[in-house]
């Protein structure tokens, strides 16, 4: 039980001439620390100031009030509680404190008067005395501002409508990264070790060797983006398509997206994604071939085409859909109308916000299903090939593959299958609002997708669902390269500083700051230097405290083939394609275009194969899902028998009831929903959040305890070794059986849980840049790769070697098993 | 430690050796039953509720490991105690030796004091998920109890017969002549039907179900007084009225706890301990009495440690349609404003719509007016009545059991108006208690008769005001206080052994109550020492008539009925194992007023009661280990950090690397045994 801590809330009346010589002390350009505790960046000035002023505290805060100074720069309005501790002055710039919000990120600024709601524009004037200050921010937070009522600061209202509106996006970048000293930080940035960035032919081959996918390739045909100008570089192929056989293939889909590898399932299925075919093509017998084999990849027997245009919905469904969630979720903003109470969830269903998430997720869980059969090949097609299948592709490995429930896999993960792979970003986040007919939140629609897997199965994910949000805000900052691109050409492009070729965007090119010697914009960093944006603390919360840690057997490089009811589909026909659609299988003749009868040579060449005997095999794969709607299925999940398979795929419940609303990313702004604002339980620290902090603590002073004692090497004998497993083991398991008796110290020598984030990143060994380790090797820590990571607050250091966990002699043995023998 | 070690590992079906003999729907091993072992089903749908508010995670080779563990344990139980729990040995048996399972399969686990009253064999469960079992019915003085042996999955369903609300006959086609069907409609929302051969040498299941789940109507005694289990904690002993008062610092120079109503005779709804003001005869009571309805006069429910502001409850005046008046009643309330010297003001909270409250006049009812109430403010809180709420839960059932529409599911929800009438609820407790808190007033609440929507609001209130009543025993004490002696008709809302389903009496008040107290808690999810379950075992004893703490409508009718002698409470059985009903993240917020969210979009649909009986419902992951693992966790590294520092000051001492000798005796025995 939790020992209670008395929190009491107090607002702090400040006396009036404290305020007078607050004000009077202080030049508004001070640089970077204003008196009144704003930290500003280099270069940033503060157009206005208000005192006094009390931000309103969500429920997540802790609500209530707290009284500070309200700022607004060229970038951001900032808000500095009256008693924040003093920052230090040397420390890495944040972008955005903890109560600030980008002028970007600002979509609406709106006051309360007396009686009345404006909305403020840039020319408009009020004609009243605003007491409240509230800002609407695109990514649906609502941040409230009390004036103080004898004197209020209102000018700054203005200030702030006027630099949300004007700003452009090369005018915020500029004033958040555009100073020497931004530039020369940014510039000396390390990128994040721990995540596969997908950028390099190296980073793709690492993810082959990770899935064990030993008969693809990395491709370098697109490497100067001539075959496709949205695919990346690098693409993965069939190791028996040469690339000049390859080359041919472009032509036949739309964009030149032809399809390539994502994913490979331990039970040897492999994901693909491809566009949509060209048609008006004739189809000579060497394309075929050529076509055949990419599409097949590496199982000749079967490949089922899923296509996503017909049940997900389509970019602007989402949009729609989006926008109407968002009026539900913020009201009528002008007029601070709301949805009436009993009303709520029926207008919640006619935004069919939760219908989309729940087709996407049940298509992925579909796939997810047919991968799990095996040998197989899934090839996702949609006409672009940049939306719904980012969507697909990306649910269907986090259903599956544990590493992408971790923050640095899901991080590579998108990076993999939106960033590299071409999802229009920038296009779906409209950034310059010049192309709202573009405009459609996919991404978020995958987040939300995630956040209800997450939900639904929280302690199968490493990372939080406040990763999740912090990623879902960062989209409105128009700040990282991550997002403010089409296509990898582009941000290629941007960086090879190839402006004149440049023509997407148009915006970046009128250079504020002539005086910068760097002809370039300021560089842009990836979305996932996080250091920028949120402090050390919040981002220890993207991971749980004591991370999942499911009982991964050794990895079988790839075919790890165990399903007891595989129906192996071997009396297939080689080359059968079926195409799945609406839940079921068909093998349409026109399906692939150079079979269908028109084409002609593929007769003489290949059998046809329009048999349907293994749409029966098939339809088994996807009842393997509707059985999970049934109790039998739960000893599998949740009962005693055994271990779980961690490639299991996590299948949601897509019933009514089991959709939620993510209320902590839509709902924060509902203000007027309570009763009374009373001060409640302000700022205290989630109890699970200072139990994992005092875990943390002690864990601290475990290491320190036992470096200073640390007294011994490891030994060459098992004995300590096994020791040492068993309390990993036991680390992993949360539980600490038992201490060891082992007089060898071997509390001592023990090293504290690392604060690595991720095993995977240990047991891949040397770094990313380095060649990728010998598959032997792979194997022999196949013992110890197994997630082990206890304390997943990844601490950004690079890889320490000495971390590496030793794997078991007995492994398999359950700590409580030998536990009392060895306590005897 | 040990205890903590024991509370974690709940997976084991035979965790508690009071486990299967108390739970409601269903006592045994069936795991994988959507009715099997109440405590586990409901640790599991717990699960997934406390999952959104708390990131965590549990390995599963720990529930694996808990659970051998338990069998362990519980193996050596069964052999020390085997007579006392027959049932515990016969789960056990089945766990452990799974050869034997199926000579068992026919036993039905009873509990002390349970008799079987037939065994029908060759009955059809139709299950509305996986259609058609076949099995053996049981049917004892307590449950119902199907078995079937068909499914590899052993198959059992439990249903305590004091959840049946109605038995009615269906057709069941397909399955010959003589097959009849029976479908048992419950209160706790779902409808189990079974199919059945009818034969002479058979004795018919109907008559046999309807005598013993309606004993009342049969001229039988309810279970309760029937059942024998002996508990280590009595739970009659939770609640002492006297010792409550003293708890919020009564009497002081105002209040006085009156013996009054010893006899019961002022107000035979009342309990006999009541707490009015001192400044008042005996004589004007009187009179205020006979100005309430069934004499419920003006007393004090909980009186504020700071203020003294008072929440007092009571009855409506008999205005009547000509405007009664009555000094003493006018003269009362003036006194209880007069108590608390922070305000000059009082306000009353009528319950009711306002335009009910204007037509309760014309039956001799109504409410007081502002004129003759002088510093008087009178609210109308505008919740309905309880057939508005019986009807709302009635669509709640059709939403929930057996299908759930995937598409149209918020929009169902919304046309039942339940999620709407607990907002009226919370909004209304939230606004008395900010008058109290803020305004440092003393309210009087009352809705018509004072023991419906009057014991929701005060008890709401309270929750929302005294963290006490946030603790295990607190929560207890509060429902025993404003529930059960203040006179909430337990047995006609929720017809206990009666089968006159149709009585508009009958009405889920409780089940509101106990919704609103699961809403506060998902959004003050460290503020409350019990958990989930808890709240659910609470209901599913509502019904079950298993414990005498809910049965009989006023205190009177339980003392004559000689309750607390004859039956054994709820509590005793939830204090005899507080840790399965604990919240391992419990922080007493003390002095913190809780203010709920009471917008609709902040409440939710409490699916993991409502729709408990949807085997697709089952939470995914069991959190709620997480949570105790952590715990655990903490309190082992805490200990292995001192014993380190202990061992680094020996190292500095003897500043020698003899590791070899270092101490054996710091890292002494294993420390939990239990897990």
């Amino acid at each position: 039980m939790l020992t209670g801590s008395k929190t009491t809330f107090k607002v702090r009346q400040m006396l009036p001439d404290i305020k007078e010589r607050m004000l009077s002390q202080t030049g508004v350009n001070a640089r970077n620390r204003d008196v009144l505790g704003l930290r500003c960046l280099p270069g940033e000035c503060v157009l206005q100031r208000a005192v006094m002023v009390r931000k309103k505290l969500t429920a997540r805060e802790g609500r209530g009030w707290l009284s500070g100074t309200l700022f607004c720069t060229h970038f951001r309005v900032a808000f500095v509680p009256q008693d924040s501790p003093k920052l230090d002055d040397n420390a890495d710039p944040v972008l955005l404190g903890d109560h600030d919000v980008a002028l970007a990120a600002i979509e609406k600024v709106v006051v309360v008067g007396p009686n009345r709601t404006k909305l403020v524009t840039p020319s408009s004037s009020l004609k009243f005395t605003p007491e409240e200050l509230v800002l609407y921010c695109r990514d649906m937070r609502v941040i409230c501002f009390l004036f103080d009522r004898l004197t209020p600061d209102t000018q700054i209202t203005y200030t702030i409508a006027k630099a949300a509106k004007s700003g452009s996006v090369l005018s915020f970048q500029n004033a958040a990264l555009g100073s020497v000293e931004m530039k020369q930080f940014l510039s000396n940035r390390r990128r994040d070790a721990h995540m596969n960035w997908f950028e390099s032919a190296s980073d793709w081959e690492q993810e082959l060797e990770r899935c064990g996918a030993t008969s693809w390739r990395v491709s370098s045909v697109n490497d100067r983006f001539e075959m496709s100008t949205s695919l990346p570089r690098f693409i993965v192929v069939p190791q028996k398509v040469l690339d000049t056989e390859l080359k041919k293939s472009f032509a036949h889909f739309n964009e030149g997206r032809i399809p390539r590898w994502c994913w490979r399932h331990p039970r040897g299925s492999d994901l693909l994604r491809m566009a949509s075919f060209q048609n008006n093509i004739y189809h000579e017998k060497d394309d075929i071939r050529n076509l055949e084999m990419v599409l097949f990849g590496c199982q000749s027997s079967l490949c089922v085409v899923v296509e996503l245009g017909e049940e997900l919905p389509s970019p602007a469904d989402i949009q729609l859909a989006h926008s109407r969630l968002r009026a539900l979720c913020l009201g009528d903003i002008s007029t601070s109308v709301s949805v009436p109470d009993d009303k709520w969830l029926s207008t919640l269903e006619t935004t069919h916000w939760l219908d989309y998430t729940r087709s996407c997720l049940r298509k992925a869980s579909e796939v997810a299903c047919l991968l799990r059969g095996g040998h197989l090949t899934v090839a996702l097609q949609e006409a672009e090939d940049r939306d719904m299948s980012c969507v697909v592709s990306s649910l269907v490995q986090v259903m599956c593959d544990p590493h992408c429930r971790t923050q640095h896999g899901f991080q590579g993960l998108v990076q993999k299958e939106w960033v590299m792979a071409g999802h229009r970003f920038c296009s779906r986040i409209n950034y310059r609002r010049d192309n709202d007919k573009e405009e459609a939140p996919v991404f978020q629609l995958f987040l939300d997708c995630v956040w209800q897997l997450w939900s639904q199965y929280p302690s199968r994910f490493q990372l939080t669902d406040e990763f999740l949000l912090a990623l879902h805000d960062s989209i409105q900052l128009p700040l990282f390269s991550s997002f403010l691109a089409n296509s990898q050409r582009e941000r290629c492009k941007r960086s090879q500083n190839l402006g004149q070729t440049y023509t997407p965007v148009n915006g970046w090119r009128d250079v504020l700051h002539p005086e910068s010697s760097d002809p370039s914009d300021p560089p842009l960093p990836p979305v996932w230097d996080w250091s920028l944006q949120y402090s050390k603390s919040t981002q220890d919360r993207f991971t749980q405290p004591v991370a999942p840690t499911p009982p991964l057997q050794p990895l079988l490089n790839g075919n790890l083939n165990t399903n007891p009811d595989t129906h192996r589909l071997a009396d297939t026909i080689p080359g059968s394609v079926f195409l799945l659609s609406r839940g079921t299988f068909s093998c349409p003749a026109n399906l692939l275009p150079w079979r269908s009868g028109s084409s002609g040579v593929y007769k003489k060449s290949h059998r046809r194969a329009l048999s349907s005997e293994n749409v029966p095999g098939l339809e088994r794969l996807l009842k393997a899902w509707a059985l999970t709607d049934f109790p039998q299925a739960l000893t599998s999940t949740s009962g005693p028998q055994g271990p779980l398979d961690p490639y299991e795929p996590l299948l949601p419940l897509l019933m009514g009831p089991c959709m939620g609303l993510w209320r902590e990313c839509y709902l924060r702004g509902a203000l007027h929903a309570q009763a009374f604002s009373h001060p409640i339980s302000a700022n205290h620290l989630h109890p699970v959040e200072r139990l994992a902090q005092e875990v943390q603590q002690l864990k601290d002073k475990l290491a320190e305890v036992s470096s200073s004692t640390d007294l011994t090497t490891p030994t060459g004998t098992s004995e300590p070794r096994r020791t040492d497993t068993n309390l990993n083991q036991n680390t992993n398991n949360g539980t600490f059986l038992f201490p060891s008796s082992r007089p060898q110290g071997s509390g001592v020598q023990r090293p504290a849980p690392p604060p690595t984030s991720t095993n995977h990143q240990t047991s891949r060994g040397p770094p990313p840049a380095s060649a990728p380790p010998s598959r032997s090797a792979h194997k022999d820590t196949g013992g110890s790769n197994k997630h082990t990571f206890l304390f997943g607050h990844s601490s950004g250091t690079e890889i320490r070697p000495e971390q590496r966990y030793y794997p078991a002699p007995n492994n398999a043995k359950l700590p409580k098993s030998n536990g009392p023998s060895l306590a005897s | 430690m040990e205890k903590q070690a024991g509370a974690a590992d709940g997976a084991g079906p035979n965790r508690n050796p009071w486990g299967s003999p108390t739970s409601g729907p269903g006592a045994g091993d069936a795991l994988d039953s959507p009715t099997g072992s109440h405590v586990e089903w409901c640790k599991q749908l717990i699960a997934a509720t406390i999952s959104s508010q708390i990131s965590g995670s549990v390995q599963p080779d720990f529930v694996n490991r808990d659970n051998k563990d338990s069998q362990d344990e519980g193996l050596c139980h069964h052999g020390e105690s085997d007579s006392e729990h027959p049932s515990n040995a016969l789960n056990l048996s089945a766990l452990r030796y799974g050869a034997q399972a199926k000579m068992f399969q026919n036993q039905v686990p009873l509990l002390p004091g349970e008799t079987i009253n037939t065994t029908v064999k060759d009955v059809m469960y139709i299950c509305p998920f996986s259609g058609l079992v076949n099995g053996t019915l049981t049917i004892t003085d307590y449950k119902l109890y199907f078995t079937s042996v068909e499914k590899e999955s052993h198959f059992v369903l439990d249903v305590n017969l004091g959840v049946i609300s109605r038995l009615e006959t269906i057709s069941v086609p397909n399955q010959g002549e003589n097959t009849k069907g029976l479908e048992l409609v419950c209160k706790d929302m779902r409808s189990p039907r079974f199919a059945y051969k009818t034969e002479e040498s058979q004795p018919d299941i109907v008559e046999v179900l309807t005598k013993h789940a309606f004993p009342l109507s049969h001229s039988l005694p309810l279970f309760a007084f029937l059942y024998k289990e002996q508990f280590p904690v009595d739970g009659w002993k939770v609640y002492d009225a006297a010792a409550e008062y003293r708890r919020q610092g009564l009497p002081n120079e105002s209040w006085t706890i009156s013996k009054i109503n010893s006899t019961y005779e002022l107000c035979d709804t009342y309990p006999s301990i009541l707490v009015i003001p001192t400044n008042i005869t005996d004589d004007d009571i009187k009179r205020v009495a006979l100005f309430r309805a069934k004499h419920r006069i003006p007393v004090l429910s909980w009186i504020h440690p700071e203020s003294q502001a008072t929440i007092v409850r009571c009855s409506q005046p008999l205005v009547g349609p000509s405007d009664r008046r009555c000094k003493e009643d006018e003269r009362f309330l003036q006194i209880i404003m007069d108590a608390n010297a922070q305000s000059h003001k009082l306000t009353i909270f009528d319950a009711r719509q306002s335009s009910v409250a204007i037509t309760n006049k014309a039956k001799d009812g109504g409410y007081e007016s502002e004129s003759f109430y002088s510093n008087v403010e009178l609210n109308f809180l505008e919740i309905p009545n309880i057939h508005v709420m019986r009807e709302s839960l009635r669509k709640m059932k059709d939403v929930v059991y057996p299908t759930i529409d995937e598409a149209h599911w918020h929009s169902v929800i919304d046309q039942t108006h339940w999620l709407e009438y607990i907002r009226l609820l919370l909004a209304g407790a939230a606004k008395i208690a900010d008058k109290l808190e803020s305004g440092k007033t003393s309210v009087v609440v009352h809705c018509s008769d004072g023991w419906d929507r009057t014991a929701q609001l005060t008890s709401l209130a309270m929750l929302m005001l005294d963290s006490y009543y946030r603790t295990l025993r607190g929560f207890q004490v509060l429902v025993e206080k404003e529930w059960i002696s203040f006179g909430h008709k337990f047995s006609a809302r929720v017809g206990h052994g009666d089968e006159n389903h149709a009585n508009s009496e009958r009405s889920p008040l409780f089940i509101q109550f106990i919704d609103c107290v699961w809403q506060m808690s998902r959004q003050f999810p460290a503020a409350f020492e019990f958990n989930e379950l808890f709240l659910i075992t609470v209901l599913d004893h509502l019904y079950s008539c298993l414990f005498g703490t809910f049965l009989y409508n006023s205190e009177q009718e339980r003392m004559a009925k000689e309750v607390q002698a004859k039956t054994v409470s709820l509590w005793s059985y939830i204090n005899s194992q507080p840790e399965d009903f604990t919240n391992p993240f419990y922080v007493d917020y003390e002095n913190h007023v809780l203010y709920p969210l009471v917008s609709s979009r902040h409440l939710e649909l409490w699916t993991s009661y409502y729709a408990r009986w949807n085997p697709r419902m089952r939470p995914q992951v069991p959190v709620h280990q997480t949570l105790k693992e952590m715990l655990i966790l903490r309190a082992e590294l805490q200990r292995r950090v001192e014993e380190l520092q202990r061992e680094a000051s020996s190292h500095s001492l003897s500043s020698s690397s003899e590791h070899s000798s270092s101490p054996t005796h710091t890292t002494g025995t294993p420390l939990h045994t239990a897990v």
